[in-house]
């Protein structure tokens, strides 16, 4: 895969998972069985998995997700073909894993003794219309 | 089953809730969009339109009488009022230092009279043959709010004011109970017959299987077997029966103790005729000395349901059966389904 960002923030992905969800709602009447009603569809929020290296990067990330602004993401080969290369996301959650590692070489840009993490960000594609 | 709904100006709608009531003064409408997602503004008529995408139809009309936006969740609450709420706003208020003054009038003509003053134009009303401010009497109408007015001389002779979705402010003998044309009233005609607008007043069987809950009761809350009117020039006639109507029995029955009677008065000077004012009484009697039969009923949504109709519903084993009418009426309309919300009266 090419390179992806988080706005101006790299990322180094390691796996994208998407979702599509339908609205249906189910009424159960008292003569017995279960009636569908479709209400539309929703976009479910997608996960990935992505290296950061450097606490820059982390710090970045992590006001991103407290500002409650909408995110550029840039990549390449998303599974939606709607997206192209980028979308405008909100970034829901972040987990953040520490990895053990004495020297990286991910990011040649960046001191080797960099913190590598293994972040686990949630991202959704819905925006609020403006007022 | 694929649920649609479109609603004036108005996009990504969100939830939609209705009310209607035979003893409400106007219907009431709330639906709720994203913020922005909504051009509609105090003071515009909205229509609403929903159901599914191979059976809707307009189930609403009305004025925007409020906006709320809320935080964090960004949603924008429309509220609706139909068309009677002009009357509801209404205070009337003479020009002049002398209050409007009318005699000799047919009710449904003095009431088109006051909600004229509120700007209210379309009416079906029935001939009620009730004349009020006869003999030299005058009906002085000033410092009073248009629906009170109007809706305290329907009461009076038991007739029913209301709007439909349709806009038509409507003044018919409607009781709100199944009619079969055996009151002998003015007005009256049985509901197989009957028609608001374009629309049947009675709409068929509700099928059993798509009834998801309910609650029967039977009660004596509402019933009265004692009226009195005092009119003008001391005028004071009365209605009253020791035993009330059973319809489920169809049977005149006992329900209070002997020799006990819960009234009603009604009072109002421009009565002046006495025969006016024993026909009044003895409608309503007739209108409130019955058992209350009650179903509370939940049933998957359907744009027809109106308040004011009567359907018909059998389900042996919960013991119900026949015509019934329905009194209240509300579509909840959202992500959780589509379920009209009933009362049914006998």
């Amino acid at each position: 895969m090419g390179a992806w960002y988080l706005d101006n923030t790299r990322i180094i992905l390691t796996d994208l998972e998407e979702e599509n969800k339908a609205i249906i709602a189910k009424l159960n009447p008292l003569d017995g069985g279960t009636v569908h009603q479709y209400w539309g569809w929703e976009e479910a929020p997608f996960n990935l998995e992505a290296y950061v290296v450097g606490n820059t990067d982390k710090d970045a990330i992590t006001s991103m997700e407290r500002d409650g602004n909408s995110h550029l993401f840039v990549g390449s080969g998303f599974l939606n073909s709607d997206w192209n290369t980028s979308t405008t996301v909100l970034i829901e959650q972040v987990k953040w894993k520490s990895l053990n590692m004495v020297c990286q070489t991910i990011r040649p840009d960046l001191p080797t003794d960099s913190r590598v993490y293994l972040a686990g960000i949630t991202l959704s594609t819905e925006e609020y219309p403006d007022s | 089953m694929k649920l649609y709904c479109n609603i004036t100006d108005s996009v990504a709608i969100n939830s939609v809730t209705i009310s209607e009531s035979h003893d409400s003064a106007t219907a009431i409408a709330t639906f709720s969009v994203p913020t922005g997602g909504t051009g509609a503004d105090l003071g515009d008529l909205v229509t609403i339109d929903l159901g599914y995408t191979d059976n809707h139809s307009q189930v609403y009309k009305g004025y925007v009488k409020r906006l709320d936006r809320s935080s964090p969740d960004g949603l924008m609450t429309v509220s609706l009022q139909d068309v009677l709420s002009r009357a509801l706003d209404y205070f009337v208020v003479s020009p002049t230092a002398n209050p409007y003054i009318k005699q000799d009038i047919e009710t449904g003509d003095l009431i088109k009279f006051v909600l004229g003053l509120a700007g209210l134009t379309s009416f079906d009303f029935d001939n009620t043959y009730f004349i009020f401010a006869t003999g030299g009497s005058k009906a002085e109408i000033n410092l009073v709010g248009a629906y009170d007015y109007s809706k305290q001389l329907a009461d009076l002779i038991a007739w029913n004011l209301w709007a439909e979705n349709d806009g038509v402010v409507y003044l018919k003998n409607r009781k709100p109970f199944p009619m079969d044309g055996s009151l002998m009233q003015p007005g009256e005609e049985p509901d197989d017959d009957k028609y608001y607008g374009s629309m049947p007043v009675h709409l068929g069987a509700i099928n059993p299987k798509n009834v998801l809950s309910l609650v029967l009761s039977k009660n004596e809350r509402d019933l009265r077997n004692r009226i009195v009117i005092y009119g003008g020039k001391g005028i004071v006639k009365s209605s009253e029966s020791s035993t009330s109507y059973d319809p489920v029995l169809d049977a005149q029955v006992s329900v209070l103790p002997s020799g006990f009677y819960k009234s009603v008065c009604l009072s109002s000077l421009i009565i002046t005729s006495a025969s006016f004012a024993q026909d009044a009484c003895d409608y309503n009697l007739a209108l409130l000395n019955r058992v209350g039969y009650d179903v509370h009923l939940s049933v998957i949504g359907d744009p027809k349901y109106h308040a004011r109709r009567v359907i018909s519903l059998d389900i042996p084993s919960k013991g119900i059966s026949g015509d019934w009418y329905i009194y209240s009426c509300d579509h909840d309309f959202s992500r959780n389904g589509y379920v009209c919300n009933m009362v049914l009266k006998k």
